[in-house]
């Protein structure tokens, strides 16, 4: 069994991968009505999620959520929810390489054609899905480790820069007293709930070490870089300005300035790191879906997952060719909401099966 | 074999096939049916790392709007541009009196260009800075980039501009852009005075004791010098650093604008006489130069307000205190009205080497 | 209880003699022990006088006479080179040992500087003496198996009982049991055989000459298989960090060893990275490096009619030209090839135009960050993963470089060692 931490850094990658999937801009939308008492209200409930799932893992030690639900509920039922999840940590995975390639189409490689750099992710990703899902953590937890001083880097750089506009910050502060948006509820909420393919990883992962303080450490680092994902852009670009900027992101990095840096442009690093993480994201996403369908017992023998990723390549690959650059958030607004009501499924799913198991103990 | 096949459609380009762009500068049109006149300046990669010689070539074109120029220079040059390497856009004198947010607009879109490029305005034009080649320099355009990237130790006159920054004073309410000007006189470029902008043009400039004081003001000052004269002779005080504070007090009818100023300055030169300065006459000079930096900033605040230019941001911190209730233009019809109440504090350190 | 765990080594040996009607018996461990001694002074004498009073007489003359009454000191003195005989229910030791130096050379392949310099031998029973020498707890467990129809040869399997995982020795043990080939006669084929894979690059055992490795090892734990016929070692299982610690890292202190150890995954990295980093950032994103030193590799790359990727093959495949003939050159030659490949193709091709300065101080940096690396086996690997990285960077640049070392990443942390994970940063229980 594997330690703990492997559900920090699960947790961590999930963080870091906002930047990709425009949860900051979601955000900005509506930063003039609403996104900061959406961001405190999320804060709230992202809490909860957490402690709920550690808890109900907790109680069912080294058990994927095919085996916690055996019993508990009617197999249409469990069937039912399997084929949901496959369904939609599929696209997830989807939906994050689409917004992958359109940013590195846009800054690393401007005249490579889309499709090319498509292709390559895909072939890495299906490469790395078939592997066993203990490989898959550690190589999360590498890349992980390696990511930390990236995000140390840029925290420490906003904080000491004379540059950054203090007012605007101040000023986007006092927009609270509007009633929260759903959309903006929604984006910020995925920061906290992202992680909740634990319910592949769960076999793997020990859950009953975890205490109390580790569960308050990662909640306060959630809130850290959630704050931090909101407020360093309008720092560096202003409240006005920040919904004009498509991707906020790295427009941000790219205005912070370094005297003695041995690259010309911090955008690079911050890139380079930002595309392992995502793609280690993605693979996890898909892994997931593969290791659920494993669960249905469908006496697969190796063709059927084969059929399966088959499947994802082609819908991906129509996905990718329909969706504009200009039309994609309005695509990530209606996942977000999607990946928040699937959630909740999940928790009261849980929380059903831990009230039943203690009811019969 | 393989390999060269696939290479072909794979945008693969050796770095002696690229050109370098180190500065971009624009210009009014010469031609008067085209708007803007787009100079960039390419550098040229010289064979022996030893004699460091920057040579470069300025390419040229007038058009209608930049992407135009930028792609019309593409056919005057056998490389392929690189924008990555461009750290500082010039925009002419005539140019930045007319209208300057269609160029920065374009500066920010594009994904190419850094956002912290050194904004400047050129004077006379943006061409002659651009064809100025210094003594010494290691690759062309290096020269002013590091004229900005060390002006905050080095030179009080100056306050460098990003480009990010610029573009987040012309969306913000509440704030406008200072930009520093290059000028270039007959043997060097000079660089020691700041251009005032609205939202869309240039519309005053400060001399140069004044953007030092408008330096102290903003980021504050690192080595600026101030003269005094009194009774027993000329002193020159060095300030080796200062820094300013302030608060906006009062409502909406009568707003104060609170600053505190704090200098660490040294006695550097005195003229007339080697006499030595006893602690009397170091009290009495504190006095005045508390003095005369409060009436230099109240002087050069309220020049600026004449003009309701805004380029330090009282708006933004006025909008930014409860923005609920506070209005634009409520703030407009105040601005006009506000107070400065400045008090300085001045530590002499001491006097050199002798008393 | 000891002493029947003890018995249980393969090395373990038990001798009656009778005479008319007196037995003695006594026991040894014949890999400390000096076979030619207890013949001349025990065995010998036994059967030569006269009465069994004299023999007792002349045996408490020999050295290290010791009566024993308890278990653990009897097993401590075995291990430690003495005979035990057992006279009329009471037991007495006689120190008979051998600590084999004489036919010990130095370890040739691993260098250390401050250290242990002799190296094992590919005589079993020399090897076992070193190490059952430098190891003497009586958990040592040694156990022999025959592998190979025609050779013949003996493999030998030593462990310690109380620090290994049940699991790994049991897939240790039925991998060798189930081996079937003709001839095995070294320590690298029987490697190949365990993983028993069509396409392996990585090593997943490691394999040593020293014995004070051996022996650290098997402290911490691991198991060693010695194949007799030559002087290596295998030691399984191996994690990726454990081929960049040299024997250096425990004579240093801390501070210093956890430094060089850093300094190696920096060389590491460095050796794999950068000549495909290098063609990325020259061929596809030159925005990446400062204005200025994009403009040196532009001027020192005028004269090069080359593009980047074919220079930097040609000279990365010189390289490895270059130490495949330094390694089976006999000595005499070997210096001067270094010479004239090294000193006069570097020199002469960038003066002749045909690649650029910096491309060969690239290359120097890349071979000589490969040879910090303390292991040999790793060599050959990095050597090869090397160029699908390359390629990958011509082709794509570097999205190609990331996107190639995140396959290599997955594909290594998919490895397995003797069921236990090959590349983890810290140790998983």
């Amino acid at each position: 069994m594997l330690g703990k931490r492997y559900v920090i850094y699960l947790f961590y990658l999930n963080l870091v991968l906002c930047i990709t999937v425009f949860v900051p801009q979601i955000l900005y939308k509506n930063s003039l009505n609403g996104s900061i008492s959406s961001i405190c209200l999320a804060i709230i409930v992202g809490g909860c999620f957490i402690y709920v799932l550690q808890k109900v893992f907790a109680q069912f030690p080294e058990q994927n959520i095919n085996q916690i639900l055996i019993h508990k509920v009617p197999n249409w039922l469990r069937k039912l929810y399997i084929i949901y999840s496959l369904i939609f940590w599929y696209l997830t995975g989807a939906l994050f390489i689409v917004a992958l390639t359109q940013v590195v189409k846009l800054f690393i490689n401007p005249e490579t054609p889309l499709m090319l750099t498509y292709f390559i992710f895909l072939a890495l990703i299906i490469f790395a899905i078939v592997l066993k899902t203990k490989s898959l953590l550690y190589v999360t937890e590498l890349v992980v480790i390696s990511h930390i001083p990236i995000v140390l880097f840029v925290n420490i750089r906003f904080f000491s820069d004379p540059y950054v506009f203090k007012d605007s910050i101040y000023q986007s502060l006092t927009y609270f007293k509007h009633f929260p948006k759903i959309n903006s509820f929604t984006a910020a909420i995925f920061v906290f709930t992202g992680f909740s393919n634990l319910i592949v990883f769960n076999e793997k992962i020990n859950m009953k070490l975890i205490k109390k303080r580790d569960i308050i450490g990662i909640f306060l680092f959630g809130i850290f870089v959630l704050l931090t994902l909101y407020f360093i852009p309008i720092g560096y670009l202003g409240l006005k300005g920040v919904p004009k900027a498509v991707f906020v992101w790295l427009s941000t990095v790219d205005s912070m300035h370094f005297d003695y840096l041995f690259v010309e442009r911090i955008i690079y690093i911050i890139l380079f790191v930002q595309i392992f993480s995502s793609l280690v994201y993605i693979i996890l996403c898909w892994h997931t879906s593969v290791e659920l369908f494993k669960t249905l017992n469908l006496n697969y023998g190796g063709m059927y997952k084969w059929i399966l990723i088959s499947f994802f390549i082609c819908v991906t690959t129509i996905i990718q060719i329909l969706i504009r650059e200009l039309d994609i958030l309005k695509y990530f607004i209606m996942f977000f909401n999607y990946c928040a009501f699937s959630n909740l499924l999940l928790v009261i799913l849980l929380l059903y099966v831990s009230i039943k198991k203690r009811h019969a103990s | 074999m393989g390999t060269t096949f696939l290479l072909s459609g794979c945008t693969f380009k050796d770095i002696d096939k690229r050109a370098f762009v180190t500065s971009i500068g624009i210009d009014q049109s010469e031609t008067s049916d085209k708007k803007y006149k787009v100079m960039i300046k390419v550098a040229i990669p010289k064979g022996d790392p030893k004699q460091p010689e920057s040579d470069f070539v300025i390419l040229t074109s007038n058009t209608d709007s930049i992407t135009e120029g930028l792609s019309l220079m593409k056919s005057q040059i056998d490389k392929e541009l690189v924008f990555g390497h461009n750290n500082s856009l010039l925009i002419g004198e005539q140019l930045a009196k007319s209208n300057i947010q269609p160029i920065l607009e374009f500066f920010v879109r594009r994904p190419d260009i850094q956002m912290t490029s050194y904004l400047s305005v050129a004077r006379p034009n943006a061409f002659e800075v651009l064809n100025f080649k210094p003594a010494a320099e290691q690759v062309s355009g290096n020269f002013l980039k590091s004229f900005f990237d060390f002006s905050k130790t080095e030179s009080p006159y100056i306050d460098s501009l990003f480009l990010y920054d610029a573009f987040r004073r012309e969306t913000e309410d509440g704030i406008t852009i200072a930009m520093p000007i290059v000028e270039k006189k007959k043997t060097q470029l000079e660089v020691d005075q700041i251009a005032l902008f609205n939202k869309y043009k240039m519309l005053m400039e400060l001399s140069s004791n004044e953007s030092e004081t408008f330096r102290l003001l903003t980021t504050g000052i690192y080595n600026g010098n101030l003269n005094v004269r009194n009774k027993n002779g000329m002193y020159i005080i060095n300030m080796e650093k200062g820094k300013s504070k302030y608060k906006l007090k009062g409502q909406n009818r009568s707003i104060k604008a609170n600053y505190t100023i704090k200098i660490k300055a040294i006695i550097e030169e005195k003229i007339d006489g080697l006499a030595i300065i006893s602690k009397s006459e170091i009290a009495e000079l504190r006095k005045q130069v508390e003095d005369k930096i409060d009436a230099e900033a109240t002087d050069l605040l309220t020049k600026i307000k004449k003009q309701n230019l805004d380029p330090i941001g009282f708006g933004l911190r006025y909008m930014s205190r409860d923005s609920e209730n506070r209005k634009m233009d409520l703030w407009d019809k105040n601005y006009p009205k506000l107070s400065f109440n400045i008090k300085t504090k001045v530590e002499i350190k001491g006097t050199g080497l002798i008393q | 209880m000891r002493f029947r765990s003890i018995q249980n080594n393969y090395d373990f040996q038990k001798k009656s003699l009778k005479k008319y009607d007196r037995n003695i018996t006594f026991y040894f461990l014949d890999s400390v022990c000096d076979e030619k001694k207890i013949t001349q002074l025990l065995i010998t004498p036994f059967y030569e006088y006269e009465s069994f009073s004299l023999y007792k007489n002349y045996l408490e003359s020999l050295p290290g006479w010791e009566i024993i009454s308890e278990e653990a000191i009897m097993v401590e003195k075995m291990l430690n080179g003495n005979v035990i005989l057992n006279l009329d229910n009471i037991n007495y030791s006689i120190t008979l040992s051998n600590y084999s130096s004489s036919a010990v050379s130095e370890s040739t392949e691993e260098n250390v500087l401050q250290g242990p310099k002799d190296g094992l031998n590919g005589n079993i029973s020399i090897s076992l003496n070193m190490i059952r020498n430098r190891y003497k707890k009586n958990t040592l467990q040694v156990e022999k198996y025959i592998v190979g129809s025609q050779s013949k040869t003996n493999v030998v399997v030593l462990y310690d009982t109380n620090l290994i995982e049940i699991n790994v020795y049991r897939n240790l043990v039925e991998k060798i049991k189930g081996l079937n080939v003709e001839v095995l006669q070294s320590c690298g084929q029987l490697q190949k055989l365990l993983i028993n894979k069509k396409w392996m690059l990585f090593p997943l055992f490691l394999t040593t000459e020293r014995p004070d490795r051996v022996v650290n090892n098997l402290s911490s734990g691991k198991i060693i298989v010695l194949v007799e016929g030559t002087p290596w070692a295998l030691i399984g299982p191996a994690t990726f960090f454990d081929f960049f610690k040299s024997m250096d890292d425990v004579v240093q202190l801390s501070i210093v060893s956890k430094f060089l150890t850093s300094i190696r995954i920096v060389a590491l990295l460095i050796t794999v990275l950068l000549p495909a980093i290098y063609v990325a950032v020259i061929s596809y994103s030159p925005e990446v490096l400062q204005v200025q030193f994009a403009l040196l590799i532009a001027g020192s790359r005028i004269s090069v009619p080359f593009p980047s990727y074919i220079e930097i093959l040609f000279l990365m495949l010189m390289a490895e030209f270059l130490i495949e003939a330094s390694l089976r050159l006999p000595k005499t030659i070997s210096s001067s090839a270094t010479t004239v490949g090294g000193l006069i193709l570097g020199q002469t091709a960038s003066q002749a135009g045909l690649v650029g300065d910096i491309m060969i101080i690239v290359v120097s940096i890349v071979a000589i960050s490969l040879f910090s690396i303390p292991i040999n086996a790793m060599h050959q690997a990095i050597r090869v993963i090397r160029y699908p990285i390359i390629i990958f960077a011509s082709l794509f640049g570097m999205l190609g470089v990331i996107v190639s070392t995140l396959g290599i990443l997955c594909y290594l942390c998919n490895l397995r060692s003797l069921g236990k994970p090959y590349f983890t940063l810290f140790n998983n229980s």
